[in-house]
Formats: structure tokens, sequence, C-alpha cells
């Protein structure tokens, strides 16, 4: 028997994708049949190009008649199906070929990678597929979209076996958002499978791929049921059942039926007791239920398990990142700020491009108060080294502002001149926050009338004098920005400073719309950074007050951000007696509690609790406080009863 | 006339309670014999109102030569014998209905209900033997726990129509009583050393004394011998029996002899209850979880068996719902608890368990949400229970809240208006509050406290010349003394600022004060208050101005942290975090 292989796909406008697909087949295939169901590209002509036999069909809703027509032109005795938007990885060619001598070998399962997620911010998810077999007249697709082709050779030929092929790997890239908007993928299929549903209703491999369409199409609750339908018919040995119940457990979590889908868990885990998504996906339903022990358990078992099998098709990062991200988070939650930088490490350690996990760390380290130390840290895990790395940190950086780090991280390593605009403005606004005004007016004056940033640059350079008092500049500036035309709320704001500048008594106080009020929360921040407390409550003084009460509570974090105790205990004790919630209680607690002033800290420690009690660090805060409380006592005792207190833990 | 009755009584000093039980019985029966046996009270004169067939009988020691004696007088067709602390339970005409019902029975056993507790409904039932044709054959025997003994067993029937109930008895009574019988059993032990019947008894009072040990081998002897002609002996006998190993932390055995006996007695529930607590006792939830329910399924058993009300239902539940929330199973756990106080509502235990579970899972708002939507915030024992909880938890508005729906309705109890004056006053409603606690009478339990709460409230308001004549008053009173001078301190301080001439070494009353204050969270956050004063004052007096002051303060702060932390574990599980 030969062990020719014949590349077998249908294709639609893959212009962009083909060439990545034939050439990871070359020198491994001996044809490649490609079948062209209309498109209106050039992807046929990039076929013949390389070397493929292209025939055409006309569409007719069935996937499998465009498929067997493929299968009817080969000529080798194996057929390796692939989709245009699928390559085979270097080592599978190997591989591939040894396989194809087995003797007793009707067909194989391959390991497919799917690439999921938005461009620069993939993440993969493995599955396994049914990809090669043994090219016979019998053995055709059935079903007009995830159409089948394993259990049609079952049928026809009983003794046929099949294995897992170990070592040949399919990446998939069709998953991507990008790929799945521009095919509007999802909305096609359900079309397609509904009709074919409505002719064969019973048919259960049917089902199952109806129920997985209608969760890709986040139609969550119906997915949960038509699945649950499923799994009720489909025997547990089924080389499927344990994605099948995964897909169930995430329906009823994407439902907002976290109960439901624990249900679904513990019942699967009695089937699969080391099938790691379920722990990862019990974890996260116990903490949409805030029960974060009950989490933080599943989440460790999910890390403990061995490597998944591959029918499991388990998620990446499930038994790695994203279970360690998880359980810092918990720990977070508990105010443990120390274990949850060890978890955000451990994930950062399994996956370096996890993001969210540096975020985490980055904030923890804070970085605006500790710049050196944070900066020694991260240089002991990351390496610092590569300008991706150091744009994506210097953004971070910024956005928990930490200028001084987010300027260090954007200076390049060689001259300036290269930088786009959009780093230099940023380098400039850091400069302000650093006090190093001089430098950032120089950075801003290169800023030319027909830059795009134009107006933003002037109106820094604006704020850079008014922050150093230097009146006739703004006036001057502030000139030049209403000649350009700005903005009803940017005018606005100009005219919040300009006016700021006189020392009258009694001022006609601004209103602003949306985009103003962005914009004076922005300045107040600033202004806070540069510590100029004053400076920021002749602005908030200077604005109606009606426009401020939807941001009043983002105010007021910022003054605690910063510091200003004082008055966040003023602003909150008014924003609460309109708002009562127990984020605003507990911010007050703690804001009295940073004074001094426990008695007030305790009641308000009450409140929060009173309000929602969900939260553990409202009881974390109140515990520390009494436990500060029991401190402050036992250092105000006399020194002769000093003794003894060594033990007190 | 045909099938009279008559009521046969032996009483001594029972002028507290003669008045009750005849009353209860008096238009029920044709005859009234009151034998005396030396009372020094006005028993007689209670007595006389009722009938004019008193005797008096000297004390010889001898319950059963009294009993007899007064059964010679009467001459009544039947003889109803009832004790001074016990009433009748039955409708008009009731009794005289079940004697005439057939001339083949000669007696009839009623069932007896004994409380354990009357504020929580719980009380064991027995049958007894107490009414019977007045024949010659039939009198008392045994100098103790004297019997009516009927040899043939087919003219004696259970009627459960009619039922005795005894008084509450207070323990010291009770114990009284127990020393006495005790002295007597083993008396009559040493006589007749093979009396299953005496041994039965002995074993009861030693377990009644808190001695199980001692009172173990009377009662498997007891069991053991007693055979199932002497069942209304012998039931009892094996609950005893099973409540005597529980105490003795003996599980296994329990359990082995539940099991055995269901085997039995399928009908016996109480069988099955006290099997699913030695079940929970050994942490084998799901099992006891079953025997629960088996008890809860044959509900109250056929009247021949002794039997703790409660057991096949509330009881039951109870304990069911505490190990399912042991396995972690919290929604049936509180359908559980749920149920029991459907089924008692005086049984008010699993209201405690029910609240836990909630504030476990929500707030404490929506814990009371639950609880109102429910509606058992309209009984009021449950109510004031609730309240109780949430003001111990930090939230007396919410502990307020609980009672002001339930006032409404209810007539006010001391109690009650104690509680919601308390509740107003921490959670800044002063006038209120104030008002509720100036209706407690002098007389009351809760007088003391209330002024002392009422005196808190006038420091907190700054109303300091009306607390210091409430205080004045107080320290007329040898039991307000020392809270009397703390207050008077507190007060002296509160208007001077912080100066600390004032010198109080009533540490702990002045601990015992600071608690209070921080129950105080005010509704309104405005609420103009010298709240923080008085904390600082307080504390500044336990640590500049008594001895060991700063320790107490430092345990006191020591202790509502680990109070603290407890609730925490048991609110988010332990996990692998720290706090």
């Amino acid at each position: 028997m030969g062990n020719r292989i014949s590349l077998c796909m249908i294709v639609k406008n893959e212009e962009s994708n083909i060439r990545r697909c034939l050439a990871s087949v070359r020198d491994v295939v001996d044809e490649i049949i490609i079948v062209d169901t209309g498109s209106q590209d050039i992807t046929p002509q990039i076929a013949l190009e390389l070397g493929a036999k292209v025939y055409h069909f006309s569409w007719n809703d069935s996937f499998s008649d465009a498929r067997n027509l493929s299968l009817s032109k080969a000529t080798g005795e194996w057929i390796l199906f692939l989709d245009a938007d699928e390559e085979l990885t270097t080592e599978s060619k190997k591989v591939l070929l040894q396989l194809t001598s087995e003797e007793n070998v009707e067909g194989y399962f391959t390991r497919i990678i799917n690439y999921i997620g938005k461009d620069g911010w993939t993440e993969t998810c493995p599955d396994l597929v049914f990809r090669l077999f043994r090219n016979k007249p019998e053995y055709r697709f059935r079903g007009a979209i995830h159409e089948q082709i394993a259990d049609v050779i079952l049928e026809k030929n009983k003794q046929a076996t099949y294995r897992v092929a170990e070592g040949v790997i399919i990446l998939h890239y069709g998953y991507l958002d990008s790929q799945i908007d521009q095919k509007d993928k999802k909305k096609r299929n359900l079309t397609i499978i509904q009709k074919e549903l409505a002719a064969d209703s019973e048919n259960n491999l049917l089902k199952y791929h109806y129920g997985i369409e209608l969760y890709r199409a986040e139609r969550y609750q119906e997915a949960a049921e038509v699945l649950i339908q499923v799994a009720n018919h489909t025997d547990p040995n089924t080389i499927y059942f344990a994605k099948l119940l995964r897909y169930i457990v995430l329906s009823y979590h994407s439902a907002g039926q976290p109960a439901k889908s624990l249900e679904v868990i513990g019942l699967g885990l009695q089937f699969f007791p080391d099938y790691a998504d379920l722990h990862y996906y019990g974890g996260l339903n116990h903490l949409t239920q805030k029960q974060y022990a009950k989490a933080a358990e599943f989440f460790s078992q999910a890390i403990a398990l061995p490597e998944q099998p591959a029918q499991y098709a388990s998620f990446a990062g499930v038994r790695g990142f994203r279970s360690l991200y998880h359980l810092g988070e918990i720990a977070e939650s508990f105010l443990n700020y120390e274990e949850a930088l060890h978890y955000y490490l451990a994930s950062l350690r399994d996956n370096p491009n996890f993001q969210p996990a540096l975020e985490r760390i980055i904030v923890i380290l804070e970085p605006r108060k500790n710049p050196d130390y944070t900066r020694e840290c991260l240089e002991k895990v990351l390496d610092l080294g590569s300008p991706q790395a150091k744009l994506i940190l210097s953004n971070i950086f910024f956005n928990q502002k930490a200028y001084q780090l987010a300027l260090e991280f954007l200076e390049p390593t060689d001259g300036t001149a290269s930088a786009p605009p959009e780093i230099l403005l940023r380098k400039a606004f850091c400069l302000v926050q650093q006090k190093r005004f001089l430098e950032s007016l120089i950075l801003l004056g290169e800023f030319t009338p027909d830059s795009p940033m134009y107006l933003l640059a002037k109106f820094n350079e604006l704020f850079c004098f008014w922050v150093q008092g230097k009146k006739r500049k703004v006036q001057v500036i502030a000139e030049e920005l209403g000649d350009l035309g700005l903005a009803e709320d940017t005018d606005n704001i100009v005219k919040l400073l300009l006016k700021s500048q006189e020392k009258r008594k009694t001022v006609r106080r601004i209103f602003l719309g949306q985009d103003g009020v962005d914009l004076l929360l922005d300045l107040i921040g600033r202004l806070l950074d540069l510590n100029e407390p004053e400076k920021a409550n002749e602005l908030y003084k200077r604005v109606v007050p009606d426009c401020l009460v939807n941001r009043q509570w983002d105010i007021i974090q910022l003054y605690h951000r910063y510091g200003y105790f004082e008055r966040t205990v003023e602003l909150l004790k008014e924003y609460l007696t309109t708002n009562r919630n127990g984020d605003a209680h507990f911010l007050l607690a703690e804001s009295y509690q940073e004074l001094g002033n426990f008695v007030e800290a305790e009641q308000h420690y009450r409140y929060a609790i009173e309000q929602d009690s969900d939260q553990p660090r409202y009881f974390i805060g109140q515990i520390r406080l009494y436990e500060s409380w029991r401190r402050k006592i036992a250092e105000e005792s006399p020194a002769e009863e000093q003794h003894g207190e060594e033990d007190l833990p | 006339m045909k099938d009279t009755v008559t009521l046969v009584m032996i009483v001594k000093n029972e002028s507290a309670n003669l008045g009750t039980c005849l009353a209860s019985v008096e238009e029920q029966v044709d005859e009234i014999i009151i034998v005396d046996t030396g009372s020094t009270d006005n028993t007689l004169e209670i007595a006389g109102k009722y009938t004019d067939k008193i005797f008096t009988y000297p004390w010889d020691g001898n319950f059963s030569a009294a009993r007899n004696y007064a059964i010679g007088k009467a001459k009544g067709d039947w003889l109803l014998s009832l004790d001074a602390d016990e009433v009748l339970l039955s409708k008009p005409g009731q009794l005289k209905k079940l004697v005439s019902k057939s001339k083949k029975i000669d007696a009839y056993m009623l069932p007896l209900l004994y409380p354990i507790s009357e504020k929580t409904g719980e009380y064991n039932q027995f049958l007894i033997l107490r009414l019977f044709r007045n024949k010659k054959e039939y009198r008392f025997e045994g100098a103790i726990h004297e019997q009516v003994i009927v040899h043939h067993h087919e003219v004696v029937d259970i009627a459960t129509e009619l039922m005795i109930q005894h008084n509450t008895v207070s323990p010291q009574e009770r114990n009284h009583k127990r020393g006495r019988n005790l002295v007597a059993l083993k008396k009559a032990y040493w006589v007749a050393p093979q009396n299953y019947f005496l041994q039965y008894y002995l074993g009861i009072e030693w377990l009644g004394l808190a001695k199980p040990k001692l009172a173990l081998p009377f009662l498997q002897n007891a069991y053991h011998h007693l055979t199932d002609d002497h069942l209304l002996f012998r039931a009892p006998a094996l609950r005893y029996l099973l409540i005597c190993l529980h105490h003795l932390d003996r599980f296994d055995e329990m359990i082995c002899l539940s099991l055995e006996a269901a085997l039995r007695y399928p009908e016996y529930t109480d069988i099955y209850y006290l099997g699913g607590i030695a079940l929970e006792e050994k942490k084998e939830y799901r099992i006891a979880i079953k025997w629960f329910d088996q008890a809860r399924q044959c509900r109250i058993p056929p009247a021949i068996y002794s039997h703790m009300n409660g057991t096949g239902s509330y009881l039951a539940l109870y304990h069911m719902g505490f190990c399912y929330e042991k396995l972690g199973l919290t929604d049936p756990a509180k359908d559980c608890y749920e149920q029991a106080l459907q089924e008692n509502e005086r049984y008010h235990y699993p209201a405690g368990n029910l609240f836990l579970l909630l504030l476990k899972e929500g707030s404490p708002r929506s814990t009371l949400a639950y609880l109102q939507e429910k509606a058992y915030l309209n009984n009021p024992r449950l109510a004031l229970t609730i309240a109780n909880l949430f003001f111990m938890a930090g939230y007396p508005s919410l502990a307020a809240a609980c009672l002001v729906e339930c006032s409404t309705t209810s007539e006010k109890d001391d109690e009650f208006l104690f509680q919601l004056g308390l509740y107003h006053i921490y959670s800044g409603r002063f006038p209120g509050g104030l008002q509720y606690l100036k209706q407690i009478t002098k007389e009351s339990d809760f007088f003391t406290t209330a002024q002392t709460h009422q005196a808190m409230a006038l420091l907190l308001m700054g109303r300091f010349k009306t607390c210091r004549s409430l205080c004045l008053q107080m320290w007329k009173n040898k039991s307000t003394r020392s809270t009397a001078k703390v207050i008077l301190s507190l007060t002296r301080s509160l208007q001077k600022g912080l100066d600390l001439a004032a010198t109080c070494n009533e540490m702990a009353t002045s601990l015992n004060l600071l608690n209070f204050c921080y129950h105080y969270l005010p509704d309104h956050l405005d609420q103009k208050s010298y709240y923080s004063q008085l904390i600082n004052i307080l504390e500044s007096c336990l640590l500049r101005t008594t001895p060991g002051g700063n320790q107490v303060l430092v345990d006191y702060y020591h202790d509502k942290v680990n109070n603290l932390r407890e609730l925490f574990a048991y609110k988010f599980g332990n996990g692998d975090s720290k706090v």
C-alpha cells in the first residue's frame, strides 16, 4: 500500500490566508485539491500558482457536498483535510509521514490549537479534530456544517481503528475576533445548522454543534438548554463528552447562573475528576457568588492537576496563569497584598505575555510612591530590554500616575528624533508632573500647527505655565487657543484656568459638560500629584456643583489616592448625605483611621458592613482598626507594665 | 345519677397552685375530696371555695396511704386523681362522656404533659393511670411514685382526648423533690432489689440530678428486665437510657441501642431522634439526616410510648438543619430551620442559626428583609430573639426595625419595651427610646438596666442635668450605685471637656459602659451626640485612673479582634488567605 497524501480543502475568499496554509504543507503532501465555493478575490489564482488543482463548486449551503467533491478528486491513499485559515506546524511533517505508513489505522485525531481573542491579545485553546484518514470512496462527509466523517467511516467499516496523532499539530486562526467579524461566521453557521436540524431533529451530534454555535453567538441560556438535552442522550464514553460538559458549564456561567453551572461541574467531576477546566470554572462561579474560600479551593485544585489529556481540549492557562491570577485577585480582596503578589508573579512566570497579572503587580507595588523599588522588583521577573515591553510598562505606569517611571521607560536608548508625536506628548505630560517644566516646554515647542496633536500640545503648554503661576504666558496661549477654535468644553476649561488666576472673591461659576468634567478631573488629579491641593480646590470651587454630582465619587477617590485625608473626609461626609453605600463608608473609615480618629472610623466600618457585608475588606479594615487600637493602648501603658507585650501577635 | 366522678387529691402547702387546678376540673366532676397532709398556708381556705369535703391526714411519709385514705372518702363511681400542680385539659362534658363510654373498661390512662421549658414550648409526654372505677381492688401502691395497679390489661384503655398538664417546675423545686424522692426510693430499693419499676425511677431521679453515671445501671436494668407487658415503663426506660448514654458521650452504644430498638418499636419516634443525635455527635451527618427524617415521618408515636414532644417535628428539623449546615448545604439547612420555626414558634433556637446563615449569604439588611418577608417578625418572641441578634451584631437600627413592626399588634410586656427602648437609643432615636424605657416599672426585672441605658442616652444627648438627677436616684439603690457613680463622673468630665479630675475606679462598670457605647450606630449620619467624647473619656478613665485598666482595655480590643476574626472565618471560610 502506498502512503501518498492528498491535501483537500474548500475555500472562499481566502487570499489573505491561503499562502500560509499551503506553504506549511509543502514537501509533505503529494497533491493539493482545492474546491473553490465562489471566491471573488484571487484565492484560486494563488492556489494554482502554488501547484494546487483547483475545482469550482456552486454553493448549495452544504459544506459536506463541497468537501466530498474535493475527496472525489483526490488520488492519494490518505486525505489530509485543512481549512485555509489553518496551518501545519513544521514539527508535524515528519510525524505525518510516519503515521501514514501505519497499517491498521483508518484515521487519526490530531491536535488543533485555536487562536482566539483580539489581535495582539491572543490566547490559545487546544482541541482535537479528525483530519487525517484513508482515502476510500465510501468515506464521505455528512452534515451541512460541522461536517463529520469519523462516524461515517465507523459505520462503513466496523473494524476501523483510530488513534490520536500526538505529534501533528494544526494551528487555527479562524476564531480570532478579526477573522470572525470578517466572516460573520457565527450567524452564517447558525442559520445553516438550524435548517439542517429542522430536517433531522433527532441528530444528537448536530444538536451538539448547534448548542456550541448558540454559545458562540452569545445566546447562552439557549445554548445551555440545548446542550443539556444533548448530554442526556450522549454516552459518557464519547470522545467529546468532556468538552460537552465544559460548554454547558460555560453557558450557564455566561448566562449568569453560577448555581446551575456549579451543579453541572459537580456532576462533571464525577466523570472527570482531573478535568482542570471544570475546577477552573468552578472557581469562577464561586467567585461570582462571592464565596471566596471555595473559589480559592477550586483554583488551587486546578493548578495541582497533571497535564490534561487531548480530549479534554483544556483551555490554556487553567492549570497555570489564569487560576493563579484569580488566586491573586482573591488575596487582594482580602487585602493580603503579599500573597496576591506571589500569585500574580507566578501567573506572569507561567505566561510572560499575560498582561492583567503584570498590571496588578504594578498596582500593588505602588510605583508612584516607590519608583525605585518597583523597578527593582520588575527587573527581577521581567526582561525589560525590548522596546515593546518598555512601552507596555510605560503605559501601565502612566495609568498608575507613576510619571517618573512612565518617563523613564519612554526614554529611548538612542536619539529622540524618531519618536512619534503621541510619545512626545506623553513625555511632556510626565515632565510637567515631575516639575521639569523647561524640558517639557521644549518638547511641546516641537509641535507645529499642522500636527494633529498641536491643540493638545498647546493646552499642555498652557497648563505648564498656569502651574508656575505665569499669568501673562497663560493669557497669550489662551488667546492663541481661542483663535484655533476650541470645543465648547475645552474652551470653558481654558476660561476656568484664566479666571482662577484672578484673585476675585466672588466669581460666577462655570458650567461644564461631560468632556469638560473629564478634563477638569484630569487636571485636579495632576494638581494633587503636583502637591498643589489649593490650586485644585481653586478650580473645583469655580465649577457649578451640579455638573460634578455624578463624578463626586471619582473626585473623592482622587483626594484619597493622593493622601489628602481631611479633604476626603469632608467630601465623603457630604457625599454620604445623598449616597449611602458600603464603599463610601469604608473609604471614610479608612480616611478617619489614617487621621487617627479611631472612634469615627469604627462606626463607619460598621456602617459599611451594614450596607454590604460581602466585602471581606470591610471586615479586615475593622479588624485592623481594633488591632491598631489595641497597640496604641499597649504603647500608652506605663513603662513597668510593658513587659509581656512581646508575645502579643 | 350514673357514672359520677370524684376528684381525689392530697395536698400540702399548695396555695399557689390549687386554685388553678380546681378551676380546671370543677365543672367536670361531681365531687371533690381533698386530703391535707399538714398545710401551714391558706391551702384549706382556697379548697373551701370549691368543696366542703376536706379531710386531714397526718403525714407518715407514705403517699399511697394518704391517697388511699382520700379514696376511702369518695362516693363517685369513678375516681380522678390529680396533683395540685396539674390541670386537666378537657372540653366541658368530655370527662363524663369518657367514663360512660364503655362498661367493660375499668381504668383509663391519660397523657401527662410535663413541660421542659415554658418559653420554648418543649415538653415530655407520658401515659399515666389517673382515672379508674371506684372499686375496692383498685388502690394506690408504693410509698413513692405511687401508682394504681390494675392487674387485668383488658379493662385498661388509653384516652387521649383528655390530658393532664403539669405546671412548669423551677429547677430548685424540681431538685428538692428529686432529693426527697431519692431518699424514699433508696429505702424501697433495699427492701426490693428486684423491683425494676423502682430501678427505673431511681435511674430517672439520678439522671434528673445530672448524675448519668449513677443512673446508667438502673436504667439498663429497667430496660432489660421489664417486658413489653410493661411497655408503659419499658419505653421511657429505653428513652432515658439513650439520653443517659448521650450524657456519658457513649455514642456508639447509643447507636447500637437505637438500631436494635428501632427494629422492635418501629413507630417509636424518639428512638430515631435520639439515634440521629448520636450520629450527629459522631459527625455522620448524612446518616443522621436520614434518622431525623425517619423521626419526622413517625411524628407523634402511639400514646403508649413515652414521648418528648418535638422529636418528630421541630427538634428533628432543627438538628437536620444543623447537619445540612455542617455538610455545607445551606439551602436545605435554611429550609429545615424555617420549617422548625413554623412547627413551633416558641422554640426559637432555629432562628439564631437561620439568622447566621442569612447573614453569611447576604448583608444585615437583606437578612432583615428576608425575615420580614417570611413574617417571622410578627411573632413577638421570635422578633425579640432576632432583634437581639441584630443588636449583638452591631446594628441597633435593624434591631429596632424587627420590633417596630410587631409592636403595633402585640401588647407590650416589659421585655419588649426594654428592648425597643434600647434599640431606639443605640440607633440615635433618643426621645423615643427614653419614652419606652420610662414605661418600665420598678417591679420589673429590667428596671435597673433600663435606668442605666436611660442615663447613657441622656449622656449621649448632652442632657447632663437630667442625667445627674437620674443618677442620684440610682445611687439610692445599692445594686445600681457603682453604675451611678461612674456615670456621674462621666457627666462631670463631659461638661468640663476632657478634664480627668473625675476619678472612677469602677473597672467592671466602666468597661461595661464602654461596651454599651460600642453598640451605638445612629441612623442619621449627622446625628449630634457626645459619642466620641464619651468613648475617649471612658478610655482615659480606664487607662489613667484605674489600676490595671490598660491591660483590661488591651484585652478588650484583643477580644474584639478575635470575635471579628471568628465571624470573618465563618462568613468567608478560612480559605488559605490570612488576614
